[in-house]
């Protein structure tokens, strides 16, 4: 199991993790209230405003690539308010960027209004900040969307 | 160390697998008092690595269709996390397709939204979230380990 090809740290930690036998076993079992809930609102100044809480992993990415597909669909401009995400991997990227990519194509377009500081550093580290607008306020999303 | 200790636990290599063993490493994490920001890295890994073995590791999980309840029936994904003073070491094993994440390629970077690529995001963050990346394959399973840093705290001195 172990290959003279893995670097010296792993080869010492996999040795150790595998003479403990994993003694500590922790239950498995689904948490509940766990999905993402999401609310979408047409403001008086022509965007969209879509409020998304909970976790965009697997499990909310299922349940959010339809809405997203819907507002490519159907909105123009677009803000989404990240600031209830606690949790954010690369599906839940892919669905706004996804949604991002159509927008822009009929000459919309889309911004991140406030997300948490976990949140923004996986938007900066898997460079999606630099392609779509992260804004800390409805007043800047307001400045990129309508001017 | 008192405060050393290791869990584990296996999971089907499904959509529904992949949400159980997110449950797991999240309450795990938890339990176990690790800081939210090392959480949420270990987390991010876990949801990445495993996520990957379902759409790529045997599924046919195709990009933009609907995802499958079960995308690689048949495989199956073991997860063994273990703290040892200031590291965690978390190993992921696989029956799936060979699939080594330090050899995959960077994603390039692009400036505009019209060219940019929803592919490859996942693994660029399993790069970015842990300190230590390593791969094997021996006797039919991928052995993806990583390696996360314990933040040193005025506690730690204690």
């Amino acid at each position: 199991m172990i290959s003279a090809g893995m670097p010296a740290w792993c080869q010492q930690q996999l040795v150790f993790l595998r003479s403990h036998q994993f003694v500590q076993q922790v239950a498995i079992g689904r948490m509940e209230e766990r999905e993402m809930e999401w609310s979408i609102v047409d403001l008086e100044n022509g965007l969209a405003k879509v409020t998304l809480s909970g976790r965009m992993d697997l499990q909310g990415s299922m349940l959010i690539d339809p809405v997203f597909a819907g507002i490519a669909a159907e909105k123009s401009r677009v803000v989404v308010d990240m600031s209830d995400v606690t949790f954010l991997a690369s599906l839940g990227l892919r669905a706004i960027l996804v949604s991002c990519k159509a927008l822009a194509a009929k000459g919309g377009n889309l911004v991140l209004l406030n997300p948490q500081p976990v949140v923004e550093n996986v938007l900066n580290i898997s460079g999606i900040s630099s392609i779509i607008p992260v804004v800390a306020d409805m007043g800047a999303a307001e400045t990129i969307l309508l001017t | 160390m008192g405060s050393d200790w290791s869990c584990s636990a296996v999971f089907p290599g499904t959509v529904s697998g992949v949400v159980d063993a997110a449950c797991w490493i999240e309450r795990l994490s938890a339990d176990r008092g690790i800081p939210e920001g090392l959480s949420f890295g270990i987390q991010l890994c876990v949801e990445e690595l495993l996520t990957n073995v379902v759409r790529h590791g045997g599924g046919a999980w195709l990009e933009n269709a609907e995802m499958p309840a079960a995308a690689a029936p048949g495989v199956s994904i073991s997860i063994g996390i273990m703290r040892s003073d200031d590291v965690i070491i978390l190993v992921i094993e696989d029956d799936g397709t060979p699939f080594d994440i330090t050899a995959a390629p960077a994603k390039p970077v692009h400036r505009r939204v019209e060219e940019a690529q929803p592919g490859g995001l996942g693994i660029q963050l399993v790069r970015s979230f842990s300190s230590g990346l390593a791969y094997d394959r021996t006797g039919g399973l991928n052995s993806t380990t990583l390696r996360f840093l314990w933040p040193r705290t005025a506690f730690a001195l204690l």
